[in-house]
């Protein structure tokens, strides 16, 4: 049974701007839903908002029920997997160490390796196809191939909820595929709540099943991929004209834009 | 030397468009009303009338002895030493286009210092002319040092200011551990001696130490002097003075030179002195903008002012012990330091 | 499932893991320091072999051995033992924790601090010679304070200036100027007249030092490893920056700040018992990185490096020129320094973040 977030009129405040503008969601259980929006609407924020890393000014934030702020923190990361933004980590680390991590809220010892971690990292690698990866640096990789580690490791935290801000960003299309073949397939797999902010639109409309388009730090609309992805809303959200098409193979929505909108 | 991108904001104008003649005459005064103060400031009181005369007849021996035997030398040497280093300092940052630089902080003063108690404990030479050619080798050995690692450094990053600062901080602590040990070889040199590892005014130095050393600075004076259009041009960048004619190797190794004679100089007579250089460009820039033609002869009045300042302030402030000038420009410089780095950030961003 | 080349240690529900090379190296160092630690005893005017010093350790050899080798010389080599362990495990974390390999408390000016607050007290608390609860407390707490002091200020600065790439050490060296600074003053106006002792005192050196300071280092050295068994814990975690690790349930303020104060408390006291001694808390950590081929510097191993280092730099500092004792400080200058450079030198792309 998976975990999901309920949001409640949240605020989050930077300086006198309101990043998020009073957000009030609930977050599809055992889905994949997909956060898109302009250059600052506030999605990272918002997804920020959820993992705890942001502290929210009002509103609250509800992991199945309880205020995520009660959670003590070993349990949250449990229940909750976050992969920020371009992670940085130091370049001699091997793919290995770096999955290894993912077993820290678990630790009950220093350095702890018991056979539940081992075999999980070994599951988390595989699952990721970074098996044959496993020694090398993470310096010595593609950026796809990065990225796939980073999801291994939140793989090894065994959550049921999985948050990930802007997974695709900076790689080139191969590896955006790639990226995000390796996230449905976890999804598919396991059944795991997936949220994910994301830049592209039509990538969004291909692999997630709601979307949340967000403007100026509200949310616009919710709800099924062709709920949402439709030339008004896109004309709302976005500020463009759009077509938008279905594509016969996968029957999700390919949005064309065609030109600005006159305001 | 290292090719940092400009980091000194170049496009800056002065703060006040005061004449040329103005600013000069201003800091001129400046020089002389704080050399005035530092003739009468003591631990011995003599009122101005007692001093006055004092610098002309020797009728009062003992007033003589004091203002004539040894403030009117500290002055002179504080004078020609601030003065000396300030415009190193100045040339350097011109030529590394780092505002961070300071003949100081870039392990230069330490190289000469390292060569002059050198050449005293181990070569028994004890004539300011005999230790300054050692002075000069060790300015230029320090000098290429730290060129030579801020060049290598810089090429493996993007140019960053901190890089040439760190190497000369490596550098710096070397020479100094280095001059340390050579004194402890001769523990009676070490009382003579120490203030090379921090840069003092007293010591029981008189004109007979100035005046050989003299002709150098005024060399060096002019040599900098010489080079405010090839410093402008340069702070455009490499390429652009390359593009505009300018011939990067003779003008670099003229800067080398510079800064080789001037440090050599100021540190056979007032040893280690640091943040001199680095502080008096940075405050005179507010008022001369990044013209050369005015920065550098300003800069030279000003390092002449603080330092004399800050020996008279450590002549004061432990009365009747005295702070060397080197350890009050510590306390002071440590702060200017921070300031100026605060303000880049401020300015880049 | 595929094999993962780890080993553990399994006892039950309790599992380590078991790096052969951390363990090798690490036992390598303590046993050429023991080495060390033995053959120095036996150096300096009166000369023993170490057959005869290890006798002399275990009770037995006449008064005069007695006294020299245990009275004089085993607190200096104590001292130093202690003093490289705790600067060791002071730059390891400073380094981890700030993700720059050139961080370290003596270039981030903690060590010119607490050497501040040292002096502060020594001059203050009458004269040349503290004695009593003033030298074992006091000055250890002003070293604690200028320390934090330090710190504290390099702390606000970045916070204005940005703490990226090699800014820190510039805010560093800014901070290391004035409260080196106040110290020379410090002890001018103090008129302590033994310039040798002041020139000496702040470069860093061991002799001199006995029981009552050994303690103190001893102390600060322990109390510290116990706060930092569950802290360092997290540190391969906070490697990671602070969104993964918070994300991975690591209250990350605190335990960043407990490092750091614990750092902060190596890197101070010793120097409150030996005046500033510069380059250690940055190379041995290092060694230790390469040495262990690991990605950060075990801490462990790093403290055993760190002691060996020291070790040898006092003994370089005791024979070199012999009869004249150099400042040790000095000697781990003259080799640290070319170190720095070479870390600077070599292209690192870590130094930028």
């Amino acid at each position: 049974m998976s975990s999901t977030f309920s949001l409640s009129d949240v605020v989050v405040r930077f300086g006198d701007r309101a990043a998020v503008d009073g957000v009030t969601v609930d977050i599809p259980r055992g889905e994949v839903t997909a956060i898109v929006g302009p250059n600052g609407c506030g999605k990272s924020t918002l997804l920020r908002a959820m993992s705890r890393l942001q502290t929210t000014d009002a509103g609250t934030v509800s992991l199945d029920g309880h205020a995520v702020q009660s959670i003590r923190p070993r349990e949250f990361a449990t229940r909750v997997a976050l992969l920020p933004q371009a992670p940085l980590a130091p370049d001699n680390l091997t793919v290995i160490d770096l999955v290894t991590r993912g077993r820290d809220p678990y630790r009950r010892w220093f350095d702890q390796w018991s056979r539940t971690d081992e075999a999980i990292v070994a599951e988390a690698l595989e699952r990721t196809g970074m098996t044959e990866f496993a020694d090398r640096p993470l310096e010595s990789l593609s950026g796809g191939q990065r990225q796939r580690a980073w999801i291994a490791l939140s793989f090894a935290q065994k959550t049921d909820v999985l948050l990930l801000d802007e997974p695709t960003t900076y790689l080139d299309i191969a590896h955006q595929l790639e990226v995000l073949d390796t996230v449905r397939a976890l999804h598919t797999d396991d059944g795991v709540t997936v949220v994910m902010v994301l830049h592209d639109l039509s990538l969004a409309a291909r692999y997630a099943d709601h979307l949340l388009a967000m403007r100026d730090g509200k949310l616009v609309a919710a709800g099924t991929v062709h709920e949402v992805v439709t030339p008004a809303v896109l004309r709302d959200v976005f500020g463009v004209e759009c077509t938008v098409l279905d594509d016969p193979q996968s029957g999700r929505p390919i949005v064309i834009p065609r030109t600005l909108s006159t305001p | 030397m290292s090719l940092s991108s400009p980091a000194i904001d170049q496009s800056a104008s002065p703060r006040t468009h005061l004449p040329a003649g103005v600013l000069l005459g201003g800091a001129l005064v400046v020089v002389v009303a704080v050399s005035v103060v530092s003739l009468l400031v003591g631990s011995r009181g003599l009122d101005p009338a007692t001093v006055w005369s004092a610098l002309w007849s020797t009728a009062d021996a003992e007033a003589h002895a004091i203002v004539v035997g040894q403030r009117l030398p500290r002055t002179l040497i504080g004078l020609a030493g601030g003065a000396a280093l300030a415009l190193a300092g100045a040339v350097i940052q011109g030529h590394t286009r780092n505002p961070l630089a300071d003949p100081g902080l870039l392990g230069v003063t330490a190289g000469a210092s390292l060569a002059v108690v050198t050449a005293i404990v181990v070569f028994g030479l004890t004539t300011p002319l005999g230790y300054l050619w050692f002075a000069f080798v060790g300015a230029a050995l320090g000098t290429a040092i730290v060129t030579f690692i801020g060049i290598v450094a810089g090429r493996s990053r993007d140019a960053s200011p901190a890089a040439l600062v760190l190497a000369g901080a490596a550098v710096s602590a070397f020479l100094s551990a280095a001059t340390g040990i050579v004194l402890l070889l001769d523990s009676t040199a070490l009382d003579l001696y120490r203030f090379w590892t921090v840069g003092s005014l007293a010591g029981g130095r008189g004109l007979d130490v100035l005046l050989p050393v003299l002709p150098f600075i005024i060399v060096g004076i002019v040599l900098a002097l010489s080079q405010s259009r090839a410093l402008d041009v340069l702070s455009l960048g490499d390429d652009v003075a390359r593009s505009l004619g300018r011939r990067l190797l003779p003008t670099r190794l003229l800067g080398f030179a510079t800064v080789t004679v001037l440090v050599g100089a100021a540190t056979s007579i007032v040893g280690s002195l640091g943040f001199i250089g680095l502080v008096a460009p940075h405050a005179v820039r507010r008022f001369t903008g990044p013209g050369h033609r005015m920065l550098l002869p300003m800069s030279a009045l000003a390092g002449a002012a603080i330092t004399v300042l800050a020996d008279i302030i450590g002549r004061l402030v432990v009365s009747p012990a005295e702070l060397p000038v080197g350890i009050v420009l510590g306390v002071l410089g440590g702060p200017a330091f921070l300031v100026i780095i605060a303000r880049m950030r401020a300015a880049r961003s | 499932m595929t094999s993962l080349q780890r080993t553990a240690i399994r006892l039950g529900p309790i599992s380590i893991r078991w790096r052969a090379r951390i363990v090798l190296v690490s036992v390598i160092a303590a046993v050429v320091a023991i080495a060390l630690a033995v053959i120095a005893l036996g150096i300096g005017d009166f000369r023993a072999t170490p057959a005869r010093v290890i006798e002399v350790l275990l009770g037995g050899g006449d008064r005069a051995e007695r006294l020299v080798i245990l009275n004089i010389r085993l607190p200096r080599i104590v001292i130093a033992i202690l003093v490289g362990a705790c600067l060791a495990i002071s730059g390891a974390i400073i380094q981890t924790t700030a993700r720059n390999s050139l961080a370290s408390p003596d270039l981030l000016g903690v060590t010119t601090g607490a050497g501040a607050g040292a002096v502060a007290v020594i001059v203050l608390g009458g004269g040349g010679e503290a004695v009593g609860i003033l030298r074992t407390l006091g000055v250890p707490a002003a070293a604690l304070i200028g320390g934090f002091a330090a710190a504290a200020l390099v702390a606000i600065l970045l916070r204005i200036s940005g703490a990226s790439g090699l800014r820190p050490i510039l805010v560093g060296i800014g901070v290391s100027a004035f409260f080196g600074g106040l110290t020379s003053w410090m002890l001018i106006a103090a008129s302590i007249d033994d310039a040798e002792r002041a020139t000496a005192w702040l470069t860093g050196s061991l002799g001199g030092r006995s029981w009552p300071e050994v303690t103190t280092v001893g102390i600060a050295l322990a109390l510290s490893v116990i706060v930092l068994v569950p802290l360092a814990a997290r540190l391969p975690t906070l490697e990671l920056g602070s969104d993964v690790a918070g994300s991975l349930g690591v209250r990350v303020p605190a335990t960043t700040v407990g490092l750091l104060a614990a750092a902060v408390v190596l890197a101070a006291v010793p120097a409150s018992a030996v005046g500033p001694i510069g380059f250690v808390a940055l190379v041995a950590p290092h060694l230790a990185r390469l040495a262990c081929a690991t990605p950060r510097p075990p801490l462990v191993a790093s403290a055993l490096i760190g002691a060996l280092l020291l070790l040898a730099s006092d003994l370089v500092a005791r024979v070199a020129f012999a009869p004249i004792l150099l400042p040790t400080g000095a000697v781990t200058a003259l080799v640290g320094a070319p170190f720095l450079v070479w870390l600077l030198v070599r292209s690192r792309k870590d130094l930028l973040r």
